[in-house]
Parts: C-alpha cells; structure tokens; sequence
C-alpha cells in the first residue's frame, strides 16, 4: 500500500460502481425472464466479487491514473450483465472469460507501452509482426473468408489483431519524421513510405478477402496518422490541406460505392421495409426492437432479437435497446465515449504517445458509429463490433490491447530500469 | 393532438412507477453519478500529475526575451515552424531546428540536423545535458535554462 503515491480516495467511485451493478442486477431481479432464482443468483455473486476482487486488486497497483480503470470495470461488468440475460438470465461464462482475457491484454499492453522511447525503439518489430499477419491472412483464411478455425476450439479474426499493430505503426514521433533518406534523387521519410505502403497493401487485402466492414476504421486511422503527420509536430493544421484531403476521400468514397461487389451495393439500395423477410430482415427486427424498448425496455430476456441471427455483435445495440431500453445503451456508449476522452484531461506528454492516442480513439469511434449507425438504418449494416459490448474474442482481446495503450499515454514512464535501481539504493 | 399528448405523458408515467421502472431510473441515476465522480477525479489527477511532473523535471524553465517558457511536456521542440513549442523568428533558424526532451531524470538538448547548430554555454554541440542557467545560442537567439518555481 505504500507504493501507492496518489493521495485521492476512491473510495466513492468504487462504492457507487458496485452500487450501479445492484442497481441494474435488481432490475434483473424484478423484471428479468428467468425460471429458477439461482441462476439471477449466481450472476450477482459473480459481478459483485469481480468489482471487489478488482478492486482490492487496484489497490495493489501504484498508478499516476485510476480512471480507466474503474470505468473499464463499470463497463465490462454491466455488459456481463446484459449477456448473461439475453434470451432469459443464464450467466454467460464464454463472455466472462473473454472480459478477464482483455483485462489482462490491457494491464499488458499497458506495461508495454508505458515507455515511449522504447516503444518507438520496437517499431521495425511491428513491421514485422504486421508482415506475418498480412501473410496469415493471405494464405490461412482464403480470398472469400476471415477468420481462421483452430481444430474447431476457436476462431481468429487475424484482421482484427492487425488493428494494435497498424495503430503502433501510424504512431510517430519528431525523430522519426526528422530522419529523411535520398533515393532516386528523391528525398522522403521513411516512416511517411512504410506507413503508406502498409495503408494500401491492408485496403487491397481487405478489398480482396471481402472483409468490406473493416475498410473504414483502417481508413480513418491512416487518415489519423496522416494528418498527425501534416499538422506535426502540434496539431495545428493549413486548412487549405484539410479541404484538400476532405474532398480527395469524398471522390475515392464515390469511386469505391460505384466499384463495390453486386452484394454490397444490394445493401446500399434495398429498400428494407419492401424485403421485410429477405435482404432486410436484420434491420427491419432492429428498428422495430429499437422502438419496441422504449426507455426503460422490455426487461432483461424478455425481447425477440435474440431469435435473429448476429444479435450478440452486428446488432447488439437494438438487442440492448429493446431489453434494457435507449437510455441505458446511451449511458453505455457514454461510457466508452468518456473512456476516450480522459485522453484530452491528462493529455500525454510526448509526440509518440499522443499520435497513439489518437489512432486508439479513431478505432474506437470509428467501430462504434458504424455499428450504432448501422442498427439505426442511417448506413448499412458492416459487421463491426462495438468495442466491450459485442461478443468475440478476437475483437475484445484488441479492445483491451488498445485500452492499455490509451492508458499508458496516461501514466508515461521516462525513465530506464538502471536508474530506477540507484535511486532505490 | 392534445390527447395524444396526455397519452404519452400518462405511459411514460405508468413505466416509471412500477418496480422495474423505479430500479431503471436508480441505475441509471447511478451511472450518471458514477461517470460524474469519475470525470472529477480524473481532473483531480491531473492536478496532482501536474505538481507532480513540475516536481520529476525540477521546476525547470526556459526564458526566452524575459518570459518564462516551462517544460510541460517530454519532448518540447524549438524553430521557426509556426507550430512549434518554442517559436523564434530568426531567420538563421531552422524550421525544426532543436528539441529539448526530458528522459531518466535529465533535461538535454538535441540538434535536428539545424543549419547553424546550436551553441551551449559558447559550445557547439549535437547533444548535451542542461543544468540550471544554462546559455543556449541557437542561431541569432538566446534562450537560458532557468530553475524557477512557477507561482
């Protein structure tokens, strides 16, 4: 306890956490479809003894910053919540373990990224790592497919590791946009090439492997970098440059709508209400579930989505509206939202940290209003998952990895193991 | 219309006084509290990382024509670029001519391949640690290394 160097309670943040899960574990509790009262039961002890065992376990961790990490548990608990009562209250153990999973992506890639220099030192490594990826994903799950089935125990979506990756790569520093090399009597960074060949080897391959959905997100985080990259080192941007860029993608936007595949452009154009039971079932059962919530929801396991396919990540928003009505999925939107924007209260404190902050909230964003946009009618359906809401491993894992990163821009370590040792001496 | 109205208001009435209503709205009473307290706290910690980073890089300062310039950030660059941390306006400047970055506990100064170099204490130098009342000539300019707590 000693270690600990801040001298703020938590105290009422971790009362009220576990107050809110009660909270929402009583509504479970009177109004929840459920036949046998141990299964309600069985869910509380577990929700409440993971906020307890978190928190003694914070209490052990020295940290400069405690905010991500309760609104992570506030999150991830509440939607064990939600998916352990989809279609009536039975604990959702598969979920439960994929959200300890990325506790631990996050406390790791926290650990890892929390020194900028030795971050930026590792960058040839991730070059590599997303090399072998790329590969994986060319040769392991085909042209038509994206996942990868391990002896049928579980399934890799190799795209979605490639995410933390790509945002460590549009990452840069000073130095790194300083180092210029001639070729061909041509003068460039480096950094500036790698990352650009890298942004369109990944859209050819998504283009290529039919993974259409994740196009967007790598899209707008190379989008991120580069303007990272034009307003260097501070953030302040020629406008003239922005306009330039803003309509360069509006046109590439429109080339790439009249060049996309015949079933693409078939969810672009149909008309949902008209193919109630074909092409527009999903969305149609969204809508109408969005509506039929109301505010405060049916009530946990007694909505109808859970009967249509994908409703566990393509869906997931009008699965929680209509169970636990729009004002608790806007609250845990808000969540993420706040989650990101704690970035902009302790802002980092160097280049590196603050280009990588700015792809994780990219990624983040981006996910969420395609998927939220999409359970809305207002875009297509992508088949994104929002980050922590959705089931899957795979994008969960990646959610936490990202999270650790957005929480070390936070709590930045200066400083080389030696030094640390002569100071304790 | 009007009916219509009452209508509405009588049903969002009637889902909020039954059981499973009173416990939404505690729940999400609680949630809006919570990220509230959180939001405080997070801006409680910022103060305190503050004091905190001033403390790590021990209330050091650049002056630069009489004002104060402090270091609240690891990597602070200077040059004649519009969006650098310490802007000069000399022509004898490069655009990104040096930066000063804070790391294992030391302040030092680095050229970024600059045309004229930099200069400390009358020494031209790639790379050197910075101690108080340091002399820094980059260009035509002069900038000190000053210890200073800021009030």
């Amino acid at each position: 306890m000693s270690s600990r160097n801040t001298s703020i309670s938590y105290f009422s943040v971790k009362s009220i956490i576990l107050l809110c899960h009660i909270c929402l574990l009583g509504v479970v509790f009177f109004n929840g479809k459920y036949e046998n009262i141990t299964s309600v039961l069985i869910l509380s002890v577990i929700v409440i003894a993971t906020d307890l065992g978190y928190f003694l376990l914070l209490n052990m961790i020295s940290q400069k910053t405690y905010t991500l990490d309760y609104l992570m548990i506030l999150l991830l608990n509440i939607t064990v919540i939600y998916h352990s009562c989809f279609g009536g209250v039975n604990f959702a153990t598969k979920h439960y373990i994929i959200t300890i999973i990325a506790f631990l992506a996050c406390q790791f890639s926290y650990k890892f990224a929390q020194n900028p220099y030795k971050l930026e030192a590792l960058k040839k490594f991730y070059y590599l790592a997303m090399v072998l990826i790329i590969l994986s994903i060319i040769f392991l799950t085909g042209s038509r497919g994206i996942w990868i089935d391990i002896k049928g125990l579980f399934t890799i979506q190799p795209s979605e590791l490639l995410k933390p990756f790509f945002v460590l790569v549009c990452a840069t520093s000073i130095y790194f946009q300083q180092e210029k090399i001639t070729l061909f009597g041509f003068r460039f960074v480096p950094d500036n090439v790698i990352l650009f060949l890298f942004a369109i080897i990944i859209l050819g391959l998504q283009w290529w492997s039919r993974d259409l959905g994740s196009i967007p997100t790598f899209f707008t985080v190379a989008f991120c970098a580069l303007i990272s990259r034009i307003a260097y080192p501070k953030g302040k941007l020629p406008k003239n440059l922005l306009v330039t860029a803003l309509i360069l993608i509006l046109i590439l936007a429109f080339i790439a709508i009249m060049m996309a595949p015949a079933y693409v452009k078939d969810r672009l154009f149909v008309d949902i209400w008209g193919d109630m039971y074909g092409n527009g079932y999903q969305q149609t059962r969204a809508l109408i579930a969005i509506a039929e919530g109301g505010l405060f929801g049916k009530g946990p396991g007694h909505g109808f989505l859970h009967n249509v396919a994908a409703y566990q990540t393509d869906i997931i928003f009008s699965t929680i509206a209509e169970e636990w009505g729009l004002v608790s999925v806007i609250l845990v939107i808000s969540i993420i939202l706040i989650m990101l924007t704690t970035a902009l209260i302790n802002n980092p404190k160097c280049y590196y940290h603050s280009t990588l902050a700015a792809g994780v909230v990219a990624v983040f964003v981006v996910q969420m209003s395609l998927n939220i946009f999409g359970s809305c009618n207002l875009i297509p359906f992508t088949g994104v998952t929002i980050p922590f809401i959705s089931e899957g491993g795979t994008s969960m894992l990646t959610s936490g990895i990202l999270l650790g990163f957005l929480k070390a821009t936070q709590t930045p370590v200066f400083k080389d193991k030696p030094l640390n040792r002569k100071v304790k001496k | 219309m009007e009916n219509e109205y009452m209508q509405l208001m009588n049903d969002l009435i009637n889902q909020l006084t039954t059981e499973n209503g009173i416990a939404c709205m505690l729940a999400v009473a609680f949630v809006d509290l919570c990220l509230l307290i959180i939001i405080l706290k997070a801006y409680k910690e910022k103060r305190i990382n503050d004091v905190r980073w001033l403390h790590e890089i021990r209330n050091y300062n650049i002056e630069y024509e009489e004002n104060l310039i402090p270091l609240d950030a690891a990597e602070i660059l200077i040059g004649r670029h519009f969006a650098a941390d310490i802007k000069l306006h000399d022509a004898s400047v490069s655009r990104y001519h040096a930066i000063i970055t804070f790391f294992n506990g030391v302040i030092s100064i680095k050229d970024l391949n600059s045309k004229s170099g930099i200069y400390v204490n009358g020494r031209k130098v790639k790379y050197e640690i910075l101690r108080g009342n340091d002399e820094i000539k980059i260009g035509n300019e002069k900038l000190i290394v000053r210890r200073k707590r800021q009030v």
